[in-house]
């Protein structure tokens, strides 16, 4: 795969770190919350997922670059890497959040607290 | 040659099509977005498809059109509420020209992290022949 190569990075620059908005889904169900992102074009080792006094980040870091020989005739879409903060808030528990990476696509499962649980309540009729 | 205002207006100018034109900033008609290049002996395709199998994606070739056709069905969980909706999903068609005869028997298509490559080889009656003068 010469056309989309590796690029490497051993001197640390700021070139070429673009970062755009991934797009993004959430769900909801009892008994918690699920967020898709689409990260096209990223390798999972860079992906990087950060739970910070209850924000989560995501950070994905794009390291292909099309290959010197080739022209390029259109250019539509960049080879960028994805940023995306979400605030959770007190309702996740942080500590048992699953991520899962396939083609592309990272899907995020996010349990919530027990306090934040649906909880059904039965009524009782005499 | 003398570089003058204009000429950093025309830039200005060519910068501000090429954002208004990208792929996703007008609704989701281009969806895949999909650079071409070119090299001395193929063409290739790079498509953002992900979260998309293989057998999502057609690809039909004829003459040197190239057309890339499928259905994005996204993954939705079960007995959930839907909050935030961005990602595409439905049919998408797209078709590509290219300007010179294609090899098509020897196209390749793979996919790999949601990034869809297609390379077609340019034809052998293409490229250019050497005539000896006896």
């Amino acid at each position: 795969m010469d056309i989309v190569k590796k690029e490497k990075h051993d001197v640390e620059t700021t070139k070429g770190n673009i970062y755009r908005t991934p797009d993004c889904d959430i769900y909801e169900n009892d008994n918690e919350y699920i967020i898709y992102f689409d990260i096209p074009g990223v390798e999972k080792n860079d992906i990087s997922l950060k739970v910070e006094k209850d924000v989560l980040s995501l950070k994905a870091e794009c390291t292909k670059k099309a290959g010197d020989n080739y022209t390029c005739l259109r250019d539509e879409m960049m080879y960028s890497g994805f940023k995306r903060t979400f605030d959770l808030g007190d309702s996740v528990n942080s500590d048992e959040i699953r991520a899962d990476y396939q083609n592309g696509t990272l899907k995020l499962l996010l349990p919530k607290r027990e306090t934040q649980k649906t909880r059904q309540i039965s009524i009782n009729v005499n | 040659m003398y570089k003058t205002i204009f000429d950093d207006l025309f830039e200005l100018n060519r910068e501000m099509n090429q954002v208004f034109s990208r792929a996703g900033m007008g609704g989701r008609k281009n969806w895949p977005e999909t650079n071409t290049y070119e090299s001395n002996d193929e063409y290739i395709l790079v498509s953002k498809v992900p979260g998309m199998v293989k057998d999502d994606i057609e690809i039909t070739v004829k003459d040197n059109s190239l057309t890339v056709k499928g259905k994005r069905n996204k993954e939705t969980p079960e007995n959930s509420k839907l909050h935030m909706d961005e990602r595409f999903s439905g049919n998408f068609e797209r078709n590509f020209l290219v300007n010179e005869k294609i090899d098509i028997d020897n196209i390749k298509a793979e996919a790999s992290n949601g990034l869809l490559i297609i390379r077609l080889p340019k034809s052998p009656e293409m490229k250019p022949k050497k005539i000896k003068i006896k």
